[in-house]
């Protein structure tokens, strides 16, 4: 089975590019193998000007440059902290990850996990590096970020003070591929810093791209032994921790020198005969290399001599290494929580290898257009994307009979990390499953609105919303369409994210959107059909030329605004005067005649209607999220990519739409609706432009 | 075939490359006073921040709608605000904006004439047929002046016009592919 599993994950490496570095993305546009050539050409080791070796690369506030903890460090070569530093020596072991001066437990237990799997460490350190030969203190690592992998370059000058590393290093303190890997990650995130606080899982799922799950031990079902065995046979990575219960409490040791509020890695599952019942245990291991757990099972416990001698070999570990065993139902004690990350997530449940299927998409929560925020806000819930789910064959072998189809949902915020110098940090995320009712099944090119949610409950959501990386949430549904709405708790945080649906069965898995259509109804008028009122009304406006100017148009459409008591404005600037004139001018004099005049008028009068019957709060502005409905209104169906534009181009920072920003959308919008109309020739919704014709319909 | 137009601005002078950090960044201190915590101005605060800044000079200070040009030529990711990285870029494209401007308004009225802004279009590299220069000056002049406010908004839309392009001409053949929606939101994001 465990080979099957290895053949499985070469098959996902090799689509997903691992191990051939041209198929990652090079992270910061630097190549590797071109540098180092570089390197060992010119005969000077390599500097990285994109992490450079200073305060900043260490941290904004802890590690800061006024911190006292960055006193005194200096950025070391390893051949300068030792004579002889090997880059993996006698193969990668998990004693060579030692917890240094930052709190990045977290992503030393998923490194420590790495260690056993060497199919999945070969995918995040490329073979071939070392301080021999063509040694040119140039490195590289590959991380899984949001779906894709990333090839992260670094130089090896590290952060040391008084000889010794200052973060994680190996136990016999010459092996640096762990410092190293730290390194890496640390530039990709922004700084050291940056890593300090955070769940296994996030590790686990970068250096795997598969998906992780958490399983509190206070609420696990009893098949979790079974589960965790599974897990490490198929190669997953497992985590474990024990929940604080106040900051003091962090990293705090317990009588029987347990740590809290730290990540330990699950390193084996295993059975045994002990007083003539199977035992489980289960072996765990402390990142900081020390403080082993003293009670049963522990290293030179006396349960050891009543097992058999093939047993207590096949089990033995050396003591003061970090690794030590305990009895399953001590762990279930002492423990908070297993985290399981898998590379296929039929791993959990099935006894054969089924096929798995992934689908993924990405999309953002921009404030003002697609943040919608949580079900608690029902005005804007909607306007989060969507994404529909067709689940057409029930599993093969359901588990307690429950028949349907299994799927793992996946929510994933991206960068968030980067953001924690400018005061950021994770978002509070989830997601809601509804059913699609009948008459919208098999559509694609709808954008459910507020009706629909407000009529319909949730088929199924993920388990909270929380403030970490990923959400991550298993259901089984009868075989239908449903739609997967992911959201912020609270509505107008700006965020990125990727959304992964794994699934026993193939599954069709899309977004939903509006299509991009235009219904604005042609305004035909001839001169005949204005009446004399309002052609005198223009001749007296347009004076000798017969023609309006911007500067005309302004003082006119102010006027008119001014009377109208519901649309509150600081009145049209020159600059929206401007384009309306240009953009409607089709002689090109720069200027409006009697018939575009009137045409504009007529536009204006509608849309003075549609901006207050769309201002439902009375407030006097348009919010943007009214916005949304009211460019509805107006004629226009637009996708969240261009809801999103036009907030970004048009709001106020307070994200209201002043009335001239509103007509200068909609005269622009449908402008260029009509300009790509016109160059669509054959109407196939193509059009190819050289650079003059398309800078000369663009830069209007 | 050659391109006739993927002109650049003139590159600005005047800064010293390798600053050991951010914090030591002369601009910084512009930044930071309107950007607040968060590390991110909106166009109201870019507004503000180049007029403390007094980039104009003896110009008129720029506009709220030049201001979010700006923005848009900008900001990648659709936030609607800037972050320092994108702030120096954008003083140092403004900056040789500026030197070009100046160069042209030699009597230092503040504007230049359609003649005038057809050349400086021309010298970056910018080859645009007469109907076109005809639309974009009509577009940017006020009683037949181009102020430099007006200038500075002439040319960041050519500059990301230019960018959207390249991005679709990936076979550097002079011809750029548009869907519908792309050509919508090519269009509206600038």
């Amino acid at each position: 089975m465990s080979g099957i599993a290895i053949k499985l994950q070469h098959k996902r490496a090799q689509a997903a590019g691992i191990g051939t570095n041209a198929q990652a993305v090079k992270f910061l546009n630097q190549d590797y193998e071109a540098l180092k050539r570089e390197c060992l050409e010119s005969g000077r080791l390599f500097h990285d000007d994109m992490f450079e070796a200073n305060v900043s690369a260490l941290g904004f506030k802890e590690l800061g440059p006024n911190s006292s903890k960055v006193r005194g460090v200096e950025w070391l070569r390893p051949k300068q902290l030792t004579s002889n530093p090997t880059f993996i020596s006698g193969g990668a072991t998990r004693t060579d990850i030692c917890q240094g001066a930052l709190g990045d437990c977290w992503l030393l237990a998923a490194i420590a996990s790495l260690t056993l799997n060497q199919d999945v460490f070969a995918r995040v350190v490329p073979a071939g590096q070392s301080f021999d030969g063509d040694y040119a203190g140039i490195f590289h690592f590959q991380f899984w970020q949001f779906g894709e992998w990333v090839d992260v370059v670094i130089d090896d000058r590290l952060p040391a003070r008084n000889g010794e590393l200052l973060f994680v290093h190996s136990a016999e303190g010459s092996e640096f591929w762990s410092a190293l890997l730290e390194k890496a990650y640390a530039k990709l995130n922004g700084c050291y810093e940056a890593l300090s606080g955070g769940t296994t899982t996030e590790g686990f799922e970068d250096f795997t791209g598969g998906i992780a799950e958490v399983h509190e031990l206070a609420k696990a079902g009893p098949n979790l032994f079974k589960t965790i065995q599974k897990a490490l046979s198929w190669g997953s990575l497992l985590g474990c921790s024990i929940d604080i219960t106040s900051s003091s409490d962090s990293e705090a040791i317990t009588s029987q020198k347990l740590v809290k509020g730290h990540a330990y890695s699950v390193t084996g599952a295993e059975e045994v005969e002990y007083r003539g019942d199977l035992t489980k245990l289960i072996r765990i291991r402390n990142p900081w290399g020390q403080v082993e757990w003293t009670g049963p099972w522990s290293d030179g416990s006396s349960e050891w001599r009543q097992i058999s001698d093939n047993d207590r070999e096949r089990l033995s570990s050396k003591a003061e290494d970090g690794e030590f065993w305990m009895s399953f139902s001590d762990f279930m004690r002492h423990y908070s929580r297993v985290e399981i990350c898998n590379l296929t997530p039929d791993a959990l449940t099935d006894e054969s290898v089924n096929k798995w299927a992934l689908s993924k998409f990405d999309g953002n929560w921009r404030n003002g257009s697609t943040a919608g925020g949580c079900r608690n806000y029902p005005n804007s819930f909607w306007m989060n994307p969507q994404f529909l789910i067709k689940l057409e064959e029930q599993d093969d072998d359901p588990t307690d009979n429950e028949a349907g189809c299994s799927f793992v949902v996946g929510l994933i915020q991206k960068n968030r990390r980067k953001m924690r110098k400018v005061g950021e940090d994770m978002n509070t995320i989830g997601f809601a499953i509804y059913e699609v009712p009948d008459q919208f099944v098999g559509q694609r090119n709808v954008h459910l609105d507020r009706n629909f949610f407000v009529r319909h409950a949730s088929a199924a959501r993920s388990e909270t919303f929380i403030n970490l990386r990923e959400v991550c949430s298993r259901f089984c549904l009868p075989p239908g369409e449903y739609l997967i709405v992911p959201s912020t708790f609270e509505p107008n945080k700006d965020g990125d994210f990727c959304v992964r649906v794994f699934s026993e069965k193939q599954a069709e898995f899309q977004e939903l959107d509006d299509p991009v259509e235009s219904k604005v109804a042609e305004i035909e008028i001839t001169e005949g059909d204005i009446d004399s009122r309002f052609k005198k009304l223009f001749g007296q406006l347009a004076g000798a030329d017969c023609e309006i100017s911007a500067f005309e148009l302004q003082k006119i459409l102010n006027n008119v605004i001014a009377k109208r008591k519901e649309i509150k404005t600081d009145g049209f600037s020159l600059e929206t005067c401007r384009n309306m004139v240009n953009l409607l001018d089709k002689d090109g004099t720069g200027k409006l005649g009697l018939l575009e005049f009137k045409i504009l008028w007529t536009k204006i009068e509608l849309f003075v209607d549609v901006y207050s019957k769309n201002d439902k709060d009375q407030s006097g502005t348009m919010s943007s999220m009214e916005m949304r409905e009211a460019v509805e209104k107006a004629g226009f169906s637009l996708n969240n990519a261009l809801h999103q534009i036009l907030v970004a181009r048009y709001s106020e920072s307070n994200l209201t739409i002043d009335f001239d920003n509103f007509v200068a959308c909609l005269i622009r919008l449908e402008c260029m609706f009509k300009a790509f109309k016109v160059l669509d020739k054959d109407k196939n919704g193509t059009v190819e432009l050289n650079m003059i014709e398309w800078l000369n319909v663009s830069m209007l | 075939m050659n391109y006739q137009g993927y002109g650049a601005p003139p590159a600005a002078g005047g800064y010293p490359g390798g600053f050991p950090g951010q914090q030591q960044d002369p601009l910084y201190g512009y930044f930071t006073a309107i950007a607040g915590q968060d590390g991110q101005i909106s166009a109201e605060e870019l507004q503000a921040c180049l007029t403390q800044a007094n980039f104009s000079g003896g110009y008129r200070p720029f506009n709220l709608e030049t201001c979010r040009l700006m923005i848009s030529m900008l900001d990648r990711d659709m936030s609607y605000s800037m972050g320092f990285n994108e702030f120096k870029e954008l003083w140092a494209v403004l900056n040789g904006w500026k030197q070009h401007f100046m160069s042209i308004d030699r009597d230092m009225s503040g504007t230049v004439d359609p003649q005038e802004m057809n050349q400086a279009i021309s010298s970056m590299g910018y080859r645009l047929s007469p109907q076109a220069m005809n639309s974009i000056i009509k577009r940017y002049s006020s009683q037949g002046k181009i102020t430099f406010d007006d200038y500075v908004a002439c040319c960041v839309k050519l500059r990301s016009l230019t960018d959207v392009f390249r991005k679709r001409d990936q076979a550097q053949q002079g011809m750029a592919t548009f869907q519908y929606d792309d050509f919508i939101h090519c269009t509206m994001s600038i």
